[in-house]
């Protein structure tokens, strides 16, 4: 189980990360984390990387603290979480060829003995579906797509249990995408995968995850499971972001729900509810207390002082039953 | 306004990018040019304006503006239309602008270049920045001031000072935020509604596609593969490659996550 607790992080006097804790169980299991630019979405994986230091707050592994952890240890925790980036050009040394490339992380985590390599680098090409040849290839030689599956073979050859996915799919042609989809959701089941996967597309966490939460400025505004989360949006912001998501047939349109304004400047955030500048609903409560992130129903949390009021069909229902859940949102689409 | 494209070639050296029968783009319509990556729709916008040969790229055929020929016109006349009758707006909006010039000096450029005095160009500038919803004042930022939704706004407004007829929209909500996407897209309609313009709107995304265009052409390894109406063809598309596209876009459904 890998847990954030309370996670911090600043830059320079910018607090990128205000007090976030997520939880991620034993695999298979997805957990979307979803946001829009500046929202702290990749710093998230970067500290759970513990490739930035923490201005408060911990990463915890099986109970674990894991910015503590020295020398076999923190090497363990390496092997045990891997991280895939968006763009693999940036993770695959262009003059390294695929196969030495995947054979250096079997080397360094000693994952299986020296003349075990090649027949694994095989294996794991299979896994992500790219021939053996492959291994002798350089990456400028392969597609986005292909890339893409490398980089995933490397992180799965030091047999990990936790992937962090920061947008593994937001630089590639919409048909490939589908396919690196496909592969996720059969690694996950294969290989008993938990990850974190951070995306602004709110289609691909529903896809893959569980559970989403949904960050802005810094901070979880919302959390549940997906589809409850995407079918009945509890936060005005969440609202926002799902009915801006274009759809392509028409009858799963919804009205649009405008927010005015942009992003606040992190490093001046709003007091009170960091949204209260561009939210409809604002009362001057608001503007003056934080809102803590708090259940709402079951396993569904926001944090919204208005959150029972401006959803009372969800609360009155306990988010059950497709019939209250789909009435939800057009009666207060009304009073946008 | 009609722009009518026939049987456009764009080759580099023996390799041809686009192979275009036939594509035309009516007044105040908004027209999508739907593909992958290498599918030639960008290629196809940059003929238009004249700048693919510029690129090293060899172009034939004909594009024709109110039946004038485009190819083959000297850049001195493509000029004034570039820029004049036919704006081009980019993914990366800040990246299009000169950084060392504010926006207003941009402005004032452009329009002057354009045959407007330097107190029309004042004048117009400001008009169109409130058309687009920005205040006046972002007139006197760098492009690194402003936001990427902003720049793509200020870009916009260029077109609409401009009084272009035809705005050619290279993937413009591909690098924004979903929200601010909505917004750029709510403001291109009101482009095709309220000045007239037409949009030749070149995107990967069919879910965008579906929500703002008339008719979209998709694109494969520079040919159009289907044309039509934009609900029809994605409701009911008729080539392959269509509708291998329209599976791969991950839809929200209600339905929880397996």
């Amino acid at each position: 189980m890998l847990e954030v607790r309370a996670l911090h992080v600043v830059f320079e006097s910018v607090h990128a990360v205000d007090g976030v804790s997520l939880t991620l169980p034993a695999g298979p299991f997805g957990l979307g984390i979803v946001g829009e630019s500046g929202s702290g979405k990749t710093t998230i994986a970067r500290a759970v990387m513990r490739l930035i230091p923490l201005a408060g707050g911990s990463v915890l592994l099986d109970g674990h603290d894991v910015f503590r952890l020295r020398g076999g240890a923190l090497r363990a925790y390496r092997r045990a979480v891997q991280i895939v980036f968006q763009d693999a050009d940036s993770t695959l040394d262009p003059r390294m060829r695929v196969g030495p490339a995947i054979r250096e992380a079997l080397r360094v985590h000693r994952v299986v003995s020296r003349d075990e390599f090649g027949h694994r680098v095989d294996e794991l090409l299979e896994e992500v579906g790219l021939e053996s040849a492959t291994s002798s290839r350089f990456p400028h030689e392969l597609s986005g797509g292909q890339r893409q599956r490398v980089a995933i073979a490397r992180a799965l050859a030091v047999e990990p249990r936790t992937l962090i996915l920061d947008e593994p799919t937001s630089a590639l042609d919409v048909t490939v995408q589908a396919r690196i989809l496909r592969l996720i959701a059969e690694l996950r089941e294969k290989r008993q995968l938990a990850y974190f996967l951070i995306s602004h597309n709110l289609a691909v966490v529903q896809q893959l995850c569980e559970e989403a939460a949904v960050l802005y400025l810094g901070q979880v505004i919302e959390q549940g499971p997906t589809g409850q989360l995407l079918s009945s949006p509890a936060h005005p912001y969440t609202r926002a972001l799902r009915s801006a998501v274009p759809e392509i047939d028409i009858a799963d349109r919804r009205a649009r729900v405008v927010v005015p304004g942009i992003v606040p400047d992190p490093a001046h955030p709003p007091a009170g509810c960091r949204f209260n500048p561009r939210c409809p609903f604002v009362v001057q409560r608001c503007r003056e207390e934080t809102p803590l992130l708090r259940r709402l129903w079951a396993e569904h949390s926001v944090a919204c002082h208005r959150a029972e009021e401006l959803n009372p069909v969800l609360v009155s229902h306990g988010g059950r039953g497709q019939d209250a859940l789909g009435q939800t949102p057009d009666n207060l689409g009304s009073i946008f | 306004m009609t722009l009518e494209i026939r049987n456009l070639t764009v080759s580099f050296d023996s390799r041809r990018v686009v192979d275009i029968d036939s594509l035309e783009l009516g007044d105040a319509e908004i027209v999508a040019l739907a593909g992958e990556s290498g599918s030639g729709k960008s290629m196809t916008a940059l003929a238009v304006v004249g700048l693919a040969s510029t690129k090293g790229a060899t172009v034939a055929g004909s594009i024709k503006l109110d039946g004038t020929e485009l190819i083959g016109m000297p850049q001195s006349e493509l000029r004034a239309i570039r820029g004049g009758r036919i704006s081009m707006i980019f993914q990366s909006p800040v990246s299009s602008f000169d950084p060392v010039f504010r926006i207003g000096t941009i402005f004032r450029g452009a329009l002057q270049l354009h045959g407007a005095s330097r107190a029309e160009a004042r004048d117009r500038a400001a008009e169109a920045m409130r058309g687009v919803m920005l205040a006046p004042e972002l007139l006197d930022r760098y492009p690194h001031q402003l936001s990427g939704g902003q720049a793509q706004r200020v870009a916009i407004a260029l077109a609409i000072a401009l009084r272009c007829e035809v705005l050619l929209a290279d993937e413009p909500t591909s690098a924004l935020d979903v929200t601010v996407q909505g917004e750029i897209l709510e403001l291109l309609r009101r482009l095709r509604e309220q000045e007239r313009m037409a949009i030749l709107f070149i995107s990967h995304d069919l879910a965008v596609v579906a929500e703002l265009c008339d008719r979209v052409a998709v694109m494969r390894m520079g040919r159009i593969v289907e044309v039509g109406p934009a609900a029809e063809v994605l409701r009911a598309p008729s080539d392959p490659y269509t509708r291998e596209l329209i599976a791969s876009v991950p839809k929200l459904t209600s339905a929880a996550a397996g």
